[in-house]
């Protein structure tokens, strides 16, 4: 860059002639200034100001709507240039090269940051931002797939956050019966093969333990026995009385579900021996016959 | 554990009326029980009055008083066995009770007049008793008069379970002596 001192300002004689004119120019303004600000300052300029200003006040009158005119018709012609001529000005700037000639750094040294900050209306910035579209755009499955959770995982120290944790408080607010209650628990047990739990499990070697003997064992027998014996009686009694037996009552009300027809009688007509597979196929006879009737007992 | 469509739990005989052949079964071994325990008595109380009194002697009672005696001793048996726990001796073997007709425990008048109205049963040969057989609530002539009925009262289930885990307790005792044998007749052949 040149400055007007410079060697290479004088070597350049279109310039330096210019610049010549100008400087004489502003030297004769200037001491015009001077003259006129002594004259100016005396009572006979004074006066002479005065008797001028009276005697062209209509054409000051004139000029000031001549101006006036300027302002209302000049302004939008120059508008409208300005605007024709900024489009081809900013192509014609390399921003490019501006936008390095700045220093940014020294730029934001001046900039206030809290001040511009506290000068944003956050509330109002947010309620423009459609958070909705924004998820949308998001693609979160993409995101999880590069998340290593396995190396997430084995980074947590489990027994550090169990160690910190009070189990007891936790526990303390958990409102068990509410849980209990909402159990289903009588749905979980009917869903429970009960032969397959006492069969296949210790539960029935402690039921076995419990429950060994003879004389159980013989009672059970005779039990079974007196029952399908009672079946086969009744049953033939039904058929000679040409009785319904699903219409007769199956127990005292108390005792069993009212209402409830009574079951068919055992179809076995032989004498069951508990001991045997074969008592297994009676009960299970009595049972599978009773089950659309038979009650709760008490 | 396996799961199953629809098992019922409460599959049981128990609170059902129960049949004719089991109660008269429960009914011969309550006789012959309060009969031995009565000649029991006559024995234990002959042999007692024998050692007091020297020399042999015979227990012979009025026919009117052993009638007497053997009649309270037989109303003390059932009325007091079915006010308590609405079984007898025999009953309970049987897993039969004696309940009111809606259910409920019999209490000691009914269980009263129906130990009264027992007799009756027998002495029309047989007749009342048989009328369980007709009466949709199984009830005898004594249940009639009394007002109860006669229900199951062992749980079949129960009895299932018992058969199943003695049946797994033998199989599992047979299993181990298969193997002890086997171990046995390996050691044999080396």
């Amino acid at each position: 860059m040149t400055t007007p001192n410079s060697p290479e300002h004088d070597e350049r004689s279109d310039e330096w002639a210019v610049d010549a004119v100008l400087g004489a120019a502003n030297r004769a303004a200037k001491t015009a200034g001077t003259v006129g600000s002594a004259i100016g300052s005396s009572a006979p300029a004074r006066l002479v100001t005065g008797l001028t200003r009276r005697l062209t006040r209509p054409l000051a009158h004139e000029g000031a709507e001549v101006r006036e005119q300027l302002e209302v018709e000049t302004l939008p012609a120059a508008q409208r240039m300005i605007r024709q001529a900024t489009p081809r000005v900013m192509n014609a700037i390399d921003v490019n090269s501006l936008l390095e000639a700045i220093d940014l750094n020294a730029l934001l040294e001046h900039v206030d940051m809290d001040r511009l900050i506290a000068q944003l209306d956050m509330e109002k910035l947010l309620d423009r931002i459609d958070i909705g579209e924004i998820i949308d755009r998001v693609d979160i499955d993409a995101i999880v797939g590069r998340i290593d959770i396995d190396a997430i995982v084995s980074k947590i120290d489990i027994d550090a956050i169990v160690g910190g944790m009070d189990i007891n408080a936790i526990v303390d607010k958990v409102d068990i019966n509410g849980i209990v209650d909402k159990v289903d628990i009588e749905g979980i047990v009917k869903k429970i093969d009960i032969d397959a739990l006492v069969t296949q499990t210790e539960l029935g070697g402690i039921i076995a333990k419990s429950t060994s003997g003879i004389a159980s064992s013989a009672l059970d027998s005779v039990r079974s026995q007196g029952v399908g014996l009672d079946g086969f009686v009744h049953r033939w009694t039904n058929r000679i009385l040409r009785r319904d037996p699903t219409k007769l009552p199956v127990g005292p009300p108390l005792l069993v579900r009212p209402g409830l027809p009574a079951a068919p009688a055992p179809t076995t007509d032989t004498t069951p021996q508990l001991g045997t597979g074969e008592t297994v196929t009676t009960l299970d006879q009595l049972e599978g016959a009773r089950s659309d009737s038979v009650g709760t007992p008490r | 554990m396996t799961a199953v469509d629809t098992p019922d739990l409460s599959v049981s005989q128990q609170g059902h009326y129960a049949g004719v052949v089991t109660r008269l079964v429960a009914l011969i071994i309550d006789q012959t029980t309060a009969s031995l325990v009565l000649a029991i008595a006559f024995v234990l109380t002959e042999g007692a009055i024998d050692v007091v009194v020297e020399g042999e002697y015979q227990l012979e009672l009025p026919p009117w008083l052993a009638a007497s005696v053997s009649a309270v001793w037989f109303f003390i048996y059932y009325a007091y066995s079915w006010a308590a726990s609405g079984k007898t001796f025999g009953s309970a073997l049987l897993g039969l009770r004696v309940v009111a007709t809606d259910g409920s425990p019999i209490g000691p008048r009914r269980a009263a007049i129906r130990t009264l109205a027992l007799p009756l049963s027998l002495l029309t040969f047989g007749l009342g008793f048989l009328l369980a057989l007709v009466q949709r609530q199984r009830k005898a002539l004594q249940d009639v008069i009394a007002g109860t009925v006669v229900v199951y009262d062992w749980d079949a289930r129960s009895a299932r379970l018992r058969f199943l885990a003695a049946q797994r307790d033998q199989a599992t005792t047979a299993g181990v002596g298969a193997a002890t044998t086997a171990t046995v007749e390996s050691a044999r052949g080396d």
